[in-house]
């Protein structure tokens, strides 16, 4: 309305603003939190990152489902269990064998690095964030902070002012430029004990550089709330594979942020089995001309799990490629979440964004909620998503009961081909039939009960 | 069609940006400026409303007091002085509607202009037969000042007249539905409304009657720094049919202007109500400056079994449109659908979508939305599909394509789908993109014009959504959408 020019006009109201933050749930997650800085004591740019995120942390809590991302998952289950940062002496749980054709693999247990169930690869910088903080601090601290500075334009990034409140250790893998690497990494992470840990992955693949990793998160109890940084240079290429398998009492939350260069390409692929409540959340940046960013993901939950995958594509330059195909089978009780948006900005110019959510709901007590956005500030551009929401189809079924075929087995057969447009997208062998067999476990325990 | 397209390629030609920008000059009764207990008392009053009526207005206003301005939308805008405008404008020649003869000839003057004849005896005595005639509310500020038709449709038992009449000659109907599908305190927006809502129409349509014509309703701003709050009340008994229709324009002011209206649509049993909107308020200038805040609440229930609501509507006007034209699919086989062409220019910004909720068994519903965007306007489509557990084959389509017309323009989506039934199909697709240089070139080549081959293309984009429209309104329609991308060419 116009403004006021009247002398009998009254002061406009003021409207009590209802605060979308918590910050009464900081004490819950920096519970102990003097007893983690006199046992872990870091040195001063690392203790400034800290400080930044532990005062953010206090000033907004932790994220509560009022913030439109947080709008469908509440982490109050986390909270309830209340649990503490502990760094532990040297564990040593059972860990599973590496995997088929793995030579070497880096082991975190509790977000801890642990050298002594670790084979180091050769051709390549990696190791224990901690060591590389305490010898080689020049290179890593662009990297660790300036990637934050980039995300930290959303209000709801507490978690991962959480993970650098806490910032204590993780894995480094730096590819030097123009090096590929034939071999895969196996990355393990363990959760052990009913403790809350807050790993920081950075990962960079320079100019011209190759790798392909492979990642396991196992364990049974705790909290994971993690954040990986990967920057993929010019010209280079990035394979990750990754299996969530927790046990249905543990959690799982991560913030994974992606820089990539011209010519870049990366390949993310998640499959989510476990937690009981689990996030993935991903910021992708497209910085150079050409890249070219797939992030793919199946999440087969059930009875009470609640999984949420959330992404966001920076289209900032020219001519980039962006591919995202989620598929899920929600049974019983089951709760998914999909929030994907492709943001693209005036200046990238003939981007071709893709974006596909396929869920089929096996019970009616299933729930997916659906939120793919597109915000597109480019008129030369190919964005398009597709969301489906379903059962499985009668056709094909009675097709296979016809000639013979069990109805549970042709189930199966209908579900392992709906997944299977993601997980054939895994080039790596090995892990392909690693997460084939995950599923063919889950597909025959879902049907079973 | 060719028809259709030779008449817009003109009017592009011949028109002046906003036809509908003058502004009458008629002696107004106004309520003294700014927002307070008072004011709603002199609305009331002056509308000699009942004691209920009266405490419902100050119940949503001390509510209204208390409620957070609404901050989600994409939209930028400078915050609301609600103390800075009239909420009560109304010609002075008119006490209430009355029969034709009475009404001032300024206004049927303006309603001529507008191309709304208002006088029933030159529709009658033209070639066309009264059934394709169309009855006409109009609304001027904040009274109705004529209705049309109202002998006739009596004969047929349907109540078409302003929500004014309808609280005095009406007065259980309007208690019984007004609210029920828009609560007081849905919105900010609506609460406002439903505090000083000002007229607007009412239609009931008794049961197993197809209303003989097309209804509409006519809303003109035209006072300056009012605020037009208008309520429409829609019900239709079981096995009725009704098509509405209404259409909105304002003078050319550099004064932002707020539009807050509520919709509300009742289907009964069998029931059909199909309501289509052609939104051409002002638009502000080239610059962003003035123009109408166009804050809607419309919201109808499929009450009963086998119900259709369908909501169409052309957007071409408003800087800032908000509003989400929903269903709420209660009875069982009921049908929802929404059919919308957004067209954003200039400096304008829409934010509108629908919202479907399934609730009943074997419901359906469908969405097409095509948003326009050129020059430096924003605009979005927000939606919601919510499949309650009880839903059982429920069903649902979306199809949201943009369209981008310029660099500096933007598109967005932002669709929420919430399936809580397995055996429910929910389905959503989104394109965004921009005209082809092929196509281009193919117009270009047999001699089409720059801006005549966008507003072909673009009306062959928006096709599936104008077809949708009451035949007299496509050909406008039409027009509407080749003037509004005037100017983003080139």
């Amino acid at each position: 309305m116009a403004q006021a020019d009247r002398k009998d006009n009254v002061e406009p109201f003021v409207f009590p603003v209802k605060s979308p933050y918590k910050p009464e749930n900081a004490d819950i997650v920096l519970n102990g939190y003097a007893d983690f800085l006199t046992q872990d004591p870091a040195s001063s740019w690392v203790e400034t990152l800290r400080q930044q995120g532990k005062a953010r942390v206090e000033e907004f809590g932790i994220p509560s489902p009022k913030l439109e991302r947080w709008k469908y998952t509440n982490l109050f289950p986390i909270e309830k269990e209340r649990f503490k940062v502990q760094l532990p002496a040297i564990l040593n749980p059972s860990i599973p064998d590496k995997l088929d054709g793995i030579e070497s693999r880096l082991t975190i247990v509790n977000g801890i690095f642990q050298p002594q169930l670790s084979d180091m690869p050769e051709g390549l910088y990696c190791g224990s964030l901690k060591s590389f903080i305490e010898s080689n601090d020049d290179w890593l601290r662009p990297y660790l902070e300036s990637q934050d500075e980039r995300v930290r334009q959303f209000d709801d990034q507490m978690l991962m002012d959480l993970n650098a409140a806490y910032m204590s250790d993780g894995i480094v893998i730096h590819v030097p430029k123009n090096v590929h690497i034939e071999n895969t990494i196996e990355i393990l992470s363990v959760l052990a004990g009913p403790v809350s840990s807050h790993p920081a992955i950075l990962i960079v693949v320079e100019d011209g550089a190759s790798l392909t990793l492979c990642e396991r998160v196992i364990g049974d109890f705790g909290w994971q709330n993690r954040v990986n940084r990967v920057h993929v240079g010019s010209n280079a290429r990035l394979n990750i594979f990754r299996t969530q398998t927790l046990s249905d009492k543990a959690y799982f939350t991560e913030n994974t942020v992606v820089v990539q260069g011209r010519d870049s390409y990366l390949q993310m692929l998640t499959m989510t089995t476990g937690a009981a409540l689990s996030r993935n959340q991903y910021h992708a940046f497209l910085k150079g001309e050409n890249g070219e960013c797939h992030i793919d993901g199946t999440y087969t939950i059930t009875d009470k799990q609640h999984h949420d995958t959330t992404i966001l594509i920076e289209h900032m330059e020219p001519h980039c490629y962006s591919n995202q195909t989620h598929k899920g089978l929600l049974a019983k009780n089951a709760r998914g979440v999909f929030q994907g948006k492709i943001h693209v900005h005036q200046k990238a110019q003939k981007t071709d964004g893709y974006q596909l959510n396929n869920t089929i709901l096996l019970s009616d007590t299933a729930e997916m909620d659906t939120k793919p956005e597109l915000e597109i500030y480019a008129d030369d551009v190919k964005c398009s998503h597709g969301a489906t929401t379903g059962q499985l189809d009668d056709g094909p079924l009675f097709y296979m009961r016809s000639r013979g075929i069990p109805e549970s087995v042709a189930r199966k057969i209908m579900m392992q081909s709906f997944l299977g447009e993601v997980v054939d997208k895994i080039v790596d062998e090995n892990m392909k039939s690693y997460c084939e067999q995950i599923l063919d476990t889950w597909l025959d325990n879902v049907d079973k009960s | 069609m060719s028809n259709a397209t030779a008449e817009t390629i003109e009017t592009v030609k011949s028109l002046d940006k906003y036809e509908a920008g003058f502004e009458t000059d008629i002696e107004m009764e106004m309520a003294p400026k700014g927002l307070n207990e008072d004011i709603i008392r002199f609305i009331s009053a002056k509308k000699e409303e009942p004691e209920w009526l009266l405490e419902w207005r100050l119940k949503a206003y001390r509510h209204w007091l208390k409620m957070p301005e609404p901050h989600w939308g994409k939209i930028n805008m400078k915050p609301l002085n609600y103390q800075d405008a009239y909420y009560y404008a109304a010609p002075k020649s008119s006490n209430g509607p009355k029969s034709l003869d009475e009404v001032d000839p300024k206004l049927l003057e303006t309603y001529e202009k507008l191309g709304i004849p208002l006088r029933e005896q030159e529709i009658l005595a033209g070639v066309q037969g009264t059934e394709n005639a169309v009855a006409v509310d109009a609304v001027f500020d904040s009274v109705s000042v004529a209705t049309t038709f109202r002998e006739k449709l009596k004969e047929a038992g349907v109540i078409f007249c302003s929500i004014s009449e309808a609280v005095r000659d009406y007065p259980q109907l309007v208690q019984k539905y007004l609210g029920s599908v828009v609560p007081f305190h849905d919105n900010k927006h609506a609460c406002l409304n439903s505090a000083v809502f000002t007229d607007g129409s009412f239609v009931y349509i008794p049961e197993g009657v197809h209303c003989p014509m097309e209804l509409s309703t006519y809303f003109r701003i035209n006072a300056i720094n009012t605020g037009q709050f208008e309520r429409t009340l829609i019900i239709a008994d079981k096995g009725a049919y009704v098509s509405y229709l209404e259409g909105c324009t304002a003078p050319m002011r550099d004064e932002n202007q707020l539009h807050a209206a509520v919709v509300e649509l009742i289907a009964h049993e069998e029931a059909e109500i199909k309501y289509s909107t052609v939104q051409n308020w002002y638009p502000g200038d080239e610059e962003g400056k003035g123009g109408i805040y166009n804050f809607v609440t419309k919201r109808g229930i499929c009450e009963g079994r086998n119900s259709k609501i369908s909501w169409t509507q052309v957007e071409t006007g408003s800087a800032i449109t908000w509003k989400y034209p929903s269903c709420i699919l209660k009875g069982d086989n009921s049908v929802g659908e929404f059919y919308s062409v957004a067209i954003t220019n200039g400096y304008q910004q829409a934010d509108t979508g629908t919202k479907m909720i399934h609730i009943g068994e074997n419901t359906r519903s469908r969405i097409i939305s095509k948003g326009i965007s050129a020059g430096h306007a924003d605009n979005t489509y927000r939606g919601l599909v919510k499949i309650q557990p009880g839903a059982k084959n429920a069903r649902n389509f979306t199809q949201c394509d943009s369209l981008l017309i310029g660099d500096l323009c933007g598109a967005h989506t932002v669709p929420y789908i919430e399936g809580k039934n397995s055996t429910a199909h929910i389905e959503h697709e989104a394109t965004t993109s921009k005209i082809s240089e092929d196509q281009m070139f193919y117009c270009r080549q047999r001699g089409i014009g720059e801006e005549e081959a966008v507003a072909l293309i673009v009306n062959g984009f928006a096709r599936e959504v104008l077809q949708k429209l009451p035949m007299e309104f496509a050909v406008e329609a039409q027009k509407l959408v080749a003037i509004s991308l005037e100017g983003s060419v080139g």
